[in-house]
């Protein structure tokens, strides 16, 4: 499944991973930003893709800016973003509140 | 120590990032034109229990002291969102009117300020070309935080999850011990100066007190006033608070030595006295016996709780176990004027309140205290029936100075007597004895300074004992 539209899920502070979906066409690429790249790169790109690919996703350009989040942060955030890219969900209006 | 972790809901991991979304978009709301920062406050408490009443307690007060340190420099600001008892964790939003860097620079040295104020997490946003930003740690130069169990980068070991959740709540209980022990003790220094404050004024607004000023009468000292021994005592603040906080630090010192070290303190207090009372001395004596007993409570305090009186004299009599011979035996040698008590040593032999405070206050711990414990009625005749006591059994040097001679004190003893067989203060018999003993007292300027400042010392005691 490809994208409807570009999502964000997520926030800069620390322990969070901000996740940002926009529409692509050669598979999941995923940019990443992360203090702990080299250590856990590879492992939080498989988070993120293994995450996408169970919401239906398989074609996206993902931008992840990491600020050192767990993995089921990662999982959360990714999630929360494939599913506000597809449409299921409406953004609350913190602003509001 | 009980299970800090026992009361408390446990929040998930949606909870958390919900609360996540909703504190970057309560940041980016309070930052409008004209706040320098936003600061938003917050616990790093690893875990599903993140908030309890101790928790909030821990931060609310620790807090205080952040809002002191804006205030000290010379910062405005306003507490614009706060969330104290959120599962998600204690929470509150500062709007700052000041540049983001001098707040951020406030706000490292506030959480390395203390061991335990490594659980804040006080970040700085401020506004970029219309953008949110948040200060981190790098601009301040200061390093990354570190894991709360081993000192690590803090992100190596979160992400690895090389700590037990049992072990990192248990390094957050030590801390958060620790600051209850800090405030603990900055309570105890705070009831001290307190309870000091309370006893100088509540003695002089007791009347009728023969040689000493009350509010009706106090004939035998034309120079003072209620207002002055009033203004006296309140200059005296920072004196007891020094010799508090002396107390706490030095519990393992040498007590001599804790006394020499007040006694400096004390200096500076006859000034601050001296200043508040245009040149009257109200309080000398007084701020001598409460800054030892003051300082002695503190010492007792920090090496066992509760302090029973048979402590606070012990420590008391250490403190002060070279207080005579050093004094006296400098006299041959001292320059300028002698001091009432020290003329009376040299003529009479009479060690004053020297001899009084270096054997431990005995009339402050075998009559003053028993007798206010066991008075009755209102505060002003406790208090009064405790200084008749006081005034029987007290070679008081001021009395002496003012008669000239020591002949004084068997007069002295027997009115009192008197006063007391006839059944206190609190009898009306009682009572017009005391005003007539006043009244004559008046007339012939005799003084019982030295009652007065055992009086002082026994409420003080008292008031830490809350019998009043």
């Amino acid at each position: 499944m490809e994208i409807k539209q570009t999502a964000l899920a997520g926030t800069l502070e620390s322990s969070d991973i901000q996740i940002t979906l926009s529409q692509g066409s050669n598979g999941i690429q995923i940019e990443l930003d992360s203090s702990v790249e080299a250590l856990y790169g590879p492992q939080i790109k498989q988070v993120i893709t293994t995450t996408l690919q169970a919401a239906g996703i398989d074609n996206t350009q993902v931008k992840a800016v990491d600020k050192g989040a767990l993995d089921c942060v990662i999982k959360a955030r990714t999630l929360a973003a494939a599913q506000r890219a597809l449409g299921t969900v409406d953004e609350p209006n913190w602003e509001v509140l | 120590m009980e299970n800090l972790f026992a009361q408390g809901t446990a929040v998930d991991i949606p909870a958390v990032l919900e609360n996540r979304d909703r504190r970057v978009a309560t940041q980016a709301h309070l930052l409008t034109p004209g706040v320098g920062a936003v600061v938003a406050a917050k616990l790093n408490i690893p875990g599903p229990i993140k908030n309890n009443a101790t928790i909030a307690a821990f931060f609310t007060r620790q807090l205080a002291a952040f809002e002191d340190q804006l205030l000290a420099a010379g910062i405005s600001f306003l507490v614009a969102r706060e969330w104290p008892t959120a599962a998600t964790g204690p929470e509150r939003f500062y709007q700052v009117f000041a540049p983001a860097p001098a707040v951020k620079a406030l706000t490292t040295r506030f959480e390395e300020s203390q061991p335990f104020r490594r659980l804040f997490d006080l970040d700085v946003l401020t506004r970029q070309e219309g953008q949110v930003v948040g200060l981190s740690r790098a601009d301040a130069n200061q390093p990354a935080r570190t894991c709360l169990v081993c000192g690590r980068p803090a992100k190596e070991c979160g992400r690895s999850r090389r700590h037990s959740v049992a072990d990192l709540q248990a390094a957050v209980a030590r801390m958060i011990a620790a600051a209850s022990a800090a405030e603990e003790e900055a309570a105890l220094v705070e009831r001290l100066v307190t309870n000091g404050l309370r006893a100088l004024t509540y003695e002089v607004v007791t009347w009728p007190k023969p040689g000493l000023v009350d509010p009706v009468e106090g004939a035998a000292h034309p120079d003072m006033d209620t207002f002055m021994f009033l203004d006296s005592s309140l200059a005296l603040r920072t004196y007891l608070r020094q010799c508090g906080q002396a107390g706490l630090a030095a519990a393992s010192a040498r007590p001599q030595l804790l006394f020499k070290q007040i006694r400096r303190f004390g200096l500076a207090a006859e000034r601050a006295m001296f200043t508040a009372t245009k040149g009257v001395n109200t309080h000398k004596g007084a701020l001598f016996s409460l800054g030892v007993l003051t300082c002695a409570y503190a010492a007792c305090w920090a090496s066992a709780r509760p302090v029973t009186p048979a402590a606070l004299q012990a420590q008391v009599k250490a403190m002060l176990v070279d207080l005579t011979a050093h004094d006296f035996k400098a006299l041959k040698q001292k320059q300028g004027p002698l001091t009432a008590g020290e003329q009376q040593f040299l003529k009479y032999g009479l060690t004053g309140i020297r001899g009084e405070a270096r054997a431990g206050y005995p009339a402050v711990f075998e009559i003053g205290l028993p007798t206010l414990k066991a008075a009755t009625g209102k505060t002003n005749e406790r208090i009064l029936t405790t200084f008749v006591a006081l005034a029987r059994h007290t070679a008081d040097s001021t009395l002496v100075k003012r008669a000239g001679g020591p002949e004084i004190l068997a007069e002295k003893t027997a009115r009192f007597t008197k006063i007391a067989a006839a059944g206190g203060p609190a009898t009306p018999a009682g009572r017009q004895l005391l005003l007539e003993t006043e009244a004559d007292f008046s007339r012939r300027h005799l003084s019982m300074g030295g009652t007065a400042d055992l009086l002082i010392v026994t409420l003080f005691v008292g008031m830490m004992e809350d019998m009043l």
